[in-house]
């Protein structure tokens, strides 16, 4: 009798265990996309394919060949940079249109894929979850400089150019190996071939 | 705005130059004609106006439109610093940390508006301080020699520098 209620306690005790990890894990991945889970929820009625389609970008982006940007691109990017930021004051939806065109070269850069922009957003929700409500919103604006470049108010076109400012500033100065634990074993050698010697900070 | 800056220099740089060539004409003159080794128009000396009128296509036009830098420079002639009066007023260092500053309020618009607004406000008081104080300085100097001249021929150099300097005030 008192082997079986061991038993039985212990049992208990390994299933609460193993729903407890897996609660955990779930809301630990939910946390790492921060701000995006709620966009990935817009497009996903349940929280199963809410939780699949994050495991499914954590695990695409942990297979890319991300790698970091030397110091010398660095400042060639950052120079680049500078000269859009500049040609603000005399054409403000140019210099937005430059950002968008800078941002996009130094993704590329770092190894993201271009094409399809929004895979490209979700692979970028792995790292950059924080920063990527103010792209998105920064491509609209970029858009809409395309379309009618004289119907934006200067300080949307201000607010536009500093989140891309935001993200071009991170995907520049990360160091390219991915921050997140538990990539598949498979991908491990090509993620962690990225170099280290893009963490100093450039502003 | 690189453009525009080059252009306002090259309007700035090439009346006064001419001055300063006139001048240095007369100055050899009164010193006996004495030629300077790199002097390139040794007519110059007894057909003062030789240079200019042997080019008739840009009669406006100096002899050396790029003249050396040595040309530029102040030269003590008598006491009196000819080749200053044609300068800018604010010198080319000064010019070049002006206009870096004002590089770096360009770019820092996007970041910070309303400090870049106040920058930009510092930066011109400044240049205008800048210009004020070479302003004074040139023009006191004129002043004094003005006063010291005595005979028609020394007011007719001194206000020769008036116009050269109005030539650096008013560039066309």
């Amino acid at each position: 009798m008192a082997i079986l209620i061991t038993f039985i306690v212990v049992a208990v005790l390994l299933v609460a265990a193993a729903v407890g990890w897996a609660n955990y894990s779930k809301h630990r991945l939910r946390a790492s996309f921060g701000p995006e889970v709620e966009t990935v929820e817009r497009d996903h009625e349940s929280p199963r394919e809410v939780d699949r389609e994050l495991r499914r970008r954590k695990k695409q982006h942990d297979a890319l060949p991300l790698h970091a940007i030397s110091s010398q691109d660095q400042e060639n990017y950052a120079a680049a940079w500078e000269r859009a930021q500049g040609e603000f004051l005399n054409d403000p939806s140019l210099a937005l249109i430059h950002a968008e065109q800078l941002v996009a070269t130094v993704l590329e850069a770092r190894g993201y894929p271009g094409g399809e922009p929004d895979e490209q957003l979700a692979l970028l929700s792995v790292e950059y979850a924080d920063s990527l409500a103010g792209y998105r919103s920064a491509q609209q604006v970029s858009r809409r400089a395309l379309e009618e470049p004289t119907n934006i108010p200067t300080e949307e076109l201000r607010q536009a150019m500093l989140s891309y400012l935001t993200l071009f500033d991170e995907l520049l100065t990360d160091s390219g190996a991915t921050t997140t634990e538990a990539a598949d074993s498979t991908v491990d050698s090509t993620v962690m071939q990225g170099s280290a010697n893009g963490l100093e900070a450039n502003r | 705005m690189s453009t525009d800056t080059d252009t306002f220099r090259t309007d700035q740089n090439l009346e006064p130059e001419r001055y300063e060539q006139e001048d240095e004409q007369y100055e050899q003159e009164e010193q006996g004609g004495q030629e300077e080794p790199g002097d390139e128009t040794p007519a110059a000396d007894s057909v003062p106006y030789l240079a200019e009128s042997a080019d008739p296509a840009e009669p406006e036009e100096p002899v050396e439109p790029m003249a050396p830098e040595g040309a530029a420079k102040p030269e003590d002639v008598g006491g009196r610093h000819v080749g200053a009066d044609g300068g800018p007023l604010v010198a080319a260092e000064a010019q070049e940390e002006f206009l870096s500053r004002w590089s770096r309020i360009q770019v820092s618009f996007v970041e910070d508006p309303a400090t870049a607004v106040e920058s930009a406000d510092v930066l011109v008081q400044e240049i205008g301080a800048a210009m004020l104080a070479s302003f004074e300085d040139r023009s006191g100097e004129f002043a004094a020699a003005g006063r010291a001249a005595s005979d028609t021929e020394q007011r007719r150099l001194a206000l020769r520098r008036y116009h050269a300097f109005i030539g650096v005030l008013l560039p066309e």
